[in-house]
């Protein structure tokens, strides 16, 4: 048994983003990736998806455009959501932001501060990338454009 | 039309089956989630934290258990829609029976009178004869086979069946499981029986009877059926014959047989309890069991044991209260049939059987020992085939400060 850290109180889980990993098996999170999972989880949730908690993840807008979406509505919704569900968060700033202009592309930002922890996390994704998931591509894109203090989230820490 | 809507209703009043039973499965899937939730929180037996130790319902693992539990539920659900004819139908197909009720059937004594002893004159019994009860005047009993006392006898020679008295199967008049029946309580005989003296129960059942099967149980029924096939494999299904031929308690060793060192491969022990049912487990396990596999069945060793049990207990309760709550404690709980095998901790069953009881607060001081030999408890190498069962020789001293 280890000694009690910080952030030991939130436990550890198995990640869905992604299931595995080749070398070490189940991809099981603890600490501030938990915390980093379970935002993702929100994100990619649609409400009404878990059958024991209907509530959770953000719904769609009925007639919700594909094309010309404001993320503004989205921050306000994801912000909401990710304080409501996610444990051990002492502070969250999101943004949707142009990094890559000549890309045309937008990326997501959550920053996120833990409890116990004197530490600021960056989550950043790209919203385009992030949009398709949700509506209709891959998730694959998603995936790989996921990054956690600027390594991608797939590696193990 | 509305004589065929009628018909329908008359008869769906008289077919009780097609009443709304009670649900076969009641399946709270919440309550299922938690519990999932719950055990893969715990730590791993190695005294590590378990990788599940989140419970929260972001997790990939409470989405999965969420998925499951709701679609658990939804079959559920969709098994209790089924109606009862449908389940009859299906229990047909499977080749399963509601078994229907049945009369009891209990032993009646006739006695011949004693001028048709001396006389020599035959006292018949006919078939179908009514004795009724002389305490409820809507039970009474039937004879099933026509017999009759005949042949002569002195006054002081000792009594024959067939002569003196005999007896007859009797048929109660009610049919399903046995009622309430005291001793001698059909004695009521039709005056037209002539040279019979008298007539009573003599407490023997036949056959007890039975109540029809309802679908619950015919359901349950043929689920353990499917699940033996009429062979032993699992230690459930020795366990299962074992209990059909009534064995209250078995175990099921696999490899070893107790006093022989060593491990058989082949080899499965089973231990019964009542002891002296061992010879009909033999005989239904010989018949199911697989090639190639060797049985042993033995009667479950039973420890004698007593010693000094002192409870604490509520000041206003007598030492024969106390010892009367001991008592039912053990014998309801710790002796066999009911207590665990080879018990290692056999102080503490007793303790916690005692506690449950109202009463008694608790047992700080209890010491034991083997009844025969005096050897304590402590000492004792309990193995795993052993039954212990406390004696009536116990002592019980309350603790009242």
């Amino acid at each position: 048994m280890s000694a009690i850290g910080p952030l030991h109180h939130i436990g550890s889980a198995w990640t869905l983003w992604p299931p595995y990993e080749t070398r070490n098996g189940l991809n099981i999170v603890r600490g501030s990736r938990k915390i980093t999972h379970d935002i993702l989880t929100v994100c990619l949730l649609r409400r009404g998806e878990d059958p024991i908690h209907p509530d959770l993840g953000i719904s769609p807008r009925l007639f919700e455009p594909l094309s010309g979406y404001a993320p503004q509505f989205w921050i306000y919704n994801i912000q909401q959501e990710i304080l409501k569900w996610v444990a051990g968060i002492q502070q969250l700033y999101v943004d949707v932001g142009e990094f890559k202009d000549y890309r045309n592309d937008l990326t997501a930002t959550i920053q996120f501060v833990p409890l116990e922890e004197p530490d600021i996390h960056v989550l950043t994704f790209g919203y385009y990338a992030y949009q398709g998931a949700i509506w209709n591509q891959g998730i694959d894109q998603l995936l790989n454009s996921i990054q956690l203090d600027g390594e991608p989230f797939r590696l193990t820490l | 039309m509305y004589e065929q809507y009628f018909r329908l209703s008359e008869y769906l009043d008289q077919d009780a089956s097609l009443i709304q039973s009670r649900r076969l499965y009641s399946l709270d899937e919440n309550a299922l989630y938690s519990a999932i939730m719950d055990r893969l929180a715990q730590p791993l037996p190695n005294g590590e934290e378990s990788p599940f130790s989140s419970r929260s319902p972001t997790t990939a693992h409470a989405i999965l258990t969420g998925g499951m539990a709701y679609y658990q539920s939804v079959l559920a659900e969709e098994f209790n829609h089924v109606p009862d004819r449908t389940l009859i139908l299906l229990l047909r197909l499977m080749g399963t029976r509601m078994s229907i009720a049945e009369y009891p059937v209990i032993n009646q004594v006739f006695r011949r009178a004693p001028e048709s002893l001396l006389a020599g004159i035959p006292a018949i019994i006919p078939l179908n004869l009514e004795v009724r009860s002389q305490y409820d005047p809507t039970l009474s009993v039937y004879t099933s086979l026509a017999t009759s006392m005949e042949g002569t006898a002195g006054v002081d020679e000792v009594e024959r069946e067939g002569v003196h008295f005999v007896n007859v199967p009797c048929r109660v008049s009610r049919i399903g499981a046995l009622p309430n029946v005291r001793l001698r309580e059909f004695t009521l005989l039709p005056r037209s029986l002539p040279f019979v003296s008298e007539s009573f129960n003599d407490g023997r059942i036949v056959n007890p009877g039975r109540d029809a099967e309802t679908l619950v149980e015919a359901v349950l029924r043929a689920r353990e059926d499917f699940r033996t096939g009429l062979r032993c494999v699992t230690a459930r299904d020795y366990e299962f014959a074992a209990k059909l031929v009534g064995a209250q308690k078995v175990r099921v060793m696999v490899g070893f047989s107790p006093g022989a060192a060593g491990y058989f491969g082949s080899l499965t022990s089973v231990v019964v309890y009542p002891p002296d049912i061992t010879p009909s487990v033999d005989a239904i396990l010989a018949e199911r069991v697989l090639a190639n596999r060797q049985i042993f069945t033995l009667p479950a060793e039973i420890i004698p044991i007593d010693g000094v049990i002192k409870p604490r207990v509520v000041p206003n309760l007598s030492n024969l209260e106390v010892f009367n709550l001991v008592a039912t404690a053990i014998a309801t709980e710790v002796n066999p049939p009911y207590g665990n095998w080879g018990d290692s901790n056999f102080a503490q069953t007793v303790a916690i059987a005692c506690e449950r009881k109202v009463g008694i607060f608790g047992v700080p001081e209890i010491s034991l020992r083997h009844t025969i030999t005096g050897e304590p408890l402590e000492s004792l190498d309990i193995q795993p085939w052993q039954l212990l069962e406390i004696q009536s020789t116990l002592q019980v001293e309350p603790l009242r400060t």
